[in-house]
């Protein structure tokens, strides 16, 4: 271990700077969405916002430079530094809103939002400015891709080569050589998606009752939160706001789309459409989907709370899938799920979040490529114990290619897996000794540890400020896998104990 | 004594109807869903949002200000609303009497209310959100030395040559 | 890499096999076009891997519906 030179802080003030700058650039969407509805103090908040910005990253761009070349230490490093800033500044505009009890709430639903998490402490949410619900669920979508990959899409100088960076957010597949390429790609899907989902909501919310202004706006925020399996919504009831099946089928569908692999949809569209049904993710998705589905609905069934099984279904199923990709879109109250719906539709919703959605997507949770790998060794092991001692076995799995399933790989996947599971109950247990019930405290930790967002009620502005804090570092650590926190935590222990 | 114990039974008796229905807020309400479910009560909110118009009835979003819930009306029987709740302006105040389910059977099972009576309490207003003097001082000063940082950092990148 | 002392044949014609088909896979990927029509394919290919979760549920729950009105 060896003390930090001044060419590391450099390097990470340099790239952290440029993150600054881009965050400041994407104020410009909700300062220009306000301007056009003539709510000019949001505008102002937005400007302030954008000057605070700028005048941090380019300081830092002035005094730093990239001495070093970015190694995985760095990468990493600069990634969680990155995460950790774009936070404490992308809330400051939400703060000067007024509609936070403190400088705290802000930034932990501004970590909510990058983390695709989905829990709120906005207060009086239904009186939000369309400026600050823009920034809201924008901040949702970005984050989502993911905040260095939109550097990366803009190949902001300096960028190229700097594959650590994109892996320290949690992404670790190539979609093509060229990781700013890749990057693109990402954003065509994303940006794909967004065209036609939000044509359609607009008309499904047209439908419902509400102008075409604000179909618009609430389509486009609704795509926004369901395709970066956020969750966020602008009004505080969140689905049940529309009372309308069609938009819940819809932002459904979204939303497992957008809980897929970003390889997965590239090479369903361009290389060969027929991976979706060999991909080891998907089979994987769909068996934990129909196992805990079955769980869900036999709790319904019994508990006997909904009037037909199709309402029982529809309510069910939609939260099973909302918790399985981590979106958090609600349509029931968060009062019901310890209340009324038994404690086997508990368990169910309780795994699926835990589970999550796909690696390389918007979701976050343990991931469904780890838990198909795991299943996979678990078989291998089984058979190789049946076999005899002689006979030699390779394991392969399908995800986009074959590939050979190696102890070390296994290895990682544990690690990263328990790192989780380690999360889950330490948020869990602050919870617990702050004085919640154990099941809405394994609940809403589970929750914020995967990214997912439904609430049971714990989530308010009157939590103690340290589960707000606990919760703050669950959804970033769960968000950047780990990784990108371990390197930053090495870092800090080499400034204090590294050899000069 | 026994006027004492008289007087509360003469006062029930002579109170209208309608205020034996208690007033409950709509948080109460979504933590003891199963006591409440299927009775009738009444509560008090702001009508927030929209207001969505749908075959055979309309949605009203009702904010109390402790939490939103979903209202089933008749067209007949909603008064003429002024404010809508949102960003630019509070909405009018409501008195809702109707029935709440835990689990709709007419709408998918969702938790609602189907009014029976509305009453409008109060007439929303518009809200204003005036800048303070101080707020804009200080985003023009950020302003200021934004350009300025702006402006050192070309600086910086003439004198590196390329 | 896998070609230590201890390992086997089959172990290195894996190992071989699979490197080859990573090197035409890059090849592969490198000749991609981005085609609106293939897009278009692959997003409702993806919606229809979406619907047919739904429909598969919603057997789940007439499953169970008849399942328990049964023992009932």
């Amino acid at each position: 271990m060896f003390k930090p030179i001044r060419a590391d802080y450099s390097t990470i003030g340099f790239y952290s700077g440029k993150i600054v700058i881009g965050i400041g650039l994407l104020m410009l969407i909700p300062a220009f969405t306000s301007c056009l509805f003539g709510e000019w103090l949001a505008v102002l908040d937005f400007m302030t916002g954008f000057s605070l910005c700028f005048i941090i990253g380019l300081g830092l761009q002035i005094f730093t430079s990239p001495q070093k070349e970015i190694n995985w230490m760095l990468g990493m490093v600069i990634a969680s530094v990155s995460w950790f800033v774009s936070t404490c500044i992308g809330a400051v505009p939400s703060w000067l809103s007024g509609q936070y009890g403190s400088y705290l709430d802000a930034c932990f639903d501004v970590m909510s939002g990058y983390t695709t998490t989905g829990l709120i402490l906005i207060q009086n949410l239904n009186h939000t400015s369309n400026g600050l619900n823009m920034w809201r669920h924008l901040l949702s979508y970005v984050g989502g891709q993911g905040i260095i990959v939109v550097a990366l899409t803009f190949s902001m100088k300096g960028f190229a080569n700097t594959y650590s960076l994109y892996v320290g957010e949690g992404k670790d597949e190539r979609l093509l050589p060229n990781v700013i390429h890749t990057a693109r790609i990402i954003w065509i899907i994303s940006l794909a998606y967004m065209g036609i989902g939000t044509f359609f909501l607009t008309f499904a919310i047209r439908l419902a009752g509400m102008s075409w202004t604000r179909s618009f706006l609430h389509s486009l925020w609704l795509f926004m939160g369901a395709w970066s399996t956020g969750g966020f919504t602008p009004m505080s009831q969140n689905l049940m706001y529309y009372h309308s099946s069609v938009i819940e089928i819809i932002t459904l569908v979204i939303f497992v789309a957008g809980s897929l692999n970003f390889a997965l949809h590239f090479t369903v569209w361009h290389i060969n459409p027929k991976e979706i049904l060999d991909n080891l993710e998907i089979v994987s998705f769909t068996c934990t989907v129909l196992i805990t589905s079955a769980f869900v609905l036999l709790g319904l069934e019994r508990s006997g709370i909904y009037p037909t099984v199709l309402s029982s279904w529809r309510r069910g199923f939609y939260q099973l899938v909302s918790a399985h990709t981590t979106t958090g879109n609600m349509t029931i109250y968060g009062t019901t799920w310890i209340g009324n719906w038994g404690f086997i539709s508990y368990s169910g919703i309780i795994i699926a979040m835990a589970i999550g959605g796909s690696a390389c997507s918007t979701a976050g949770g343990f991931k469904n490529l780890r838990i198909g790998v795991i299943f996979a060794a678990l078989v291998e092991d089984i058979r190789r114990l049946i076999s005899p001692e002689s006979s030699v076995f390779v394991q392969r799995f399908h995800h986009i290619k074959d590939q050979v399933l190696t102890d070390k790989y296994i290895r990682m996947i544990m690690l990263i897996v328990l790192s989780y599971i380690g999360l889950y109950a330490a948020s869990t247990f602050i919870a617990v000794a702050e004085g919640y019930p154990f099941l809405e405290a394994v609940f809403e930790g589970i929750s914020a540890a995967s990214n997912t967002g439904l609430t049971c009620g714990l989530t308010s502005p009157s939590m103690p400020s340290l589960i707000k804090i606990v919760y703050i570092f669950a959804m970033w650590a769960g968000r950047l896998e780990f990784m990108a926190l371990f390197a930053l935590f090495g870092f800090i222990g080499c400034i204090i104990w590294g050899r000069k | 004594m026994a006027i004492c114990l008289f007087i509360p039974v003469i006062w029930m008796c002579c109170c209208p109807v309608s205020t034996v229905a208690k007033e409950i807020k709509l948080k109460q309400l979504v933590e003891r869903m199963k006591i409440f479910d299927g009775n009738q009560i009444e509560i008090k909110g702001e009508v927030a949002g929209d207001i969505m118009k749908r075959k055979g009835g309309i949605w009203l979003s009702i904010d109390d200000g402790s939490e939103t819930m979903g209202v089933w009306c008749p067209k007949d029987i909603l008064p003429k609303i002024s404010f809508i709740g949102g960003y630019k302006s509070r909405g009018d105040i409501l008195r809702i009497r109707g029935i709440f389910n835990m689990a709709c059977p007419l709408h998918g099972g969702e938790t609602d209310i189907h009014a029976i009576e509305i009453f409008r309490v109060q007439e929303g207003y518009p809200l204003h959100h005036p800048a303070s003097p101080e707020r804009i001082k200080w985003a023009l000063i950020l302003l200021a030395l934004t350009v300025f940082t702006a402006a050192a950092y070309w600086w910086k990148k003439s004198l590196i040559p390329k | 890499m896998p070609l230590f002392s201890g390992a086997t044949n089959h172990e290195n014609r894996i190992y071989f096999r699979t490197k080859k088909q990573e090197g035409q896979d890059i090849m592969r990927i490198q000749m991609v076009k981005i085609n609106i029509l293939n897009s278009l394919r692959g997003m409702i290919v993806e919606c229809l891997y979406s619907i047919i979760l739904i429909l598969l549920t919603l057997f789940i729950a007439f499953f169970f519906h008849i399942a328990l009105s049964i023992n009932v």
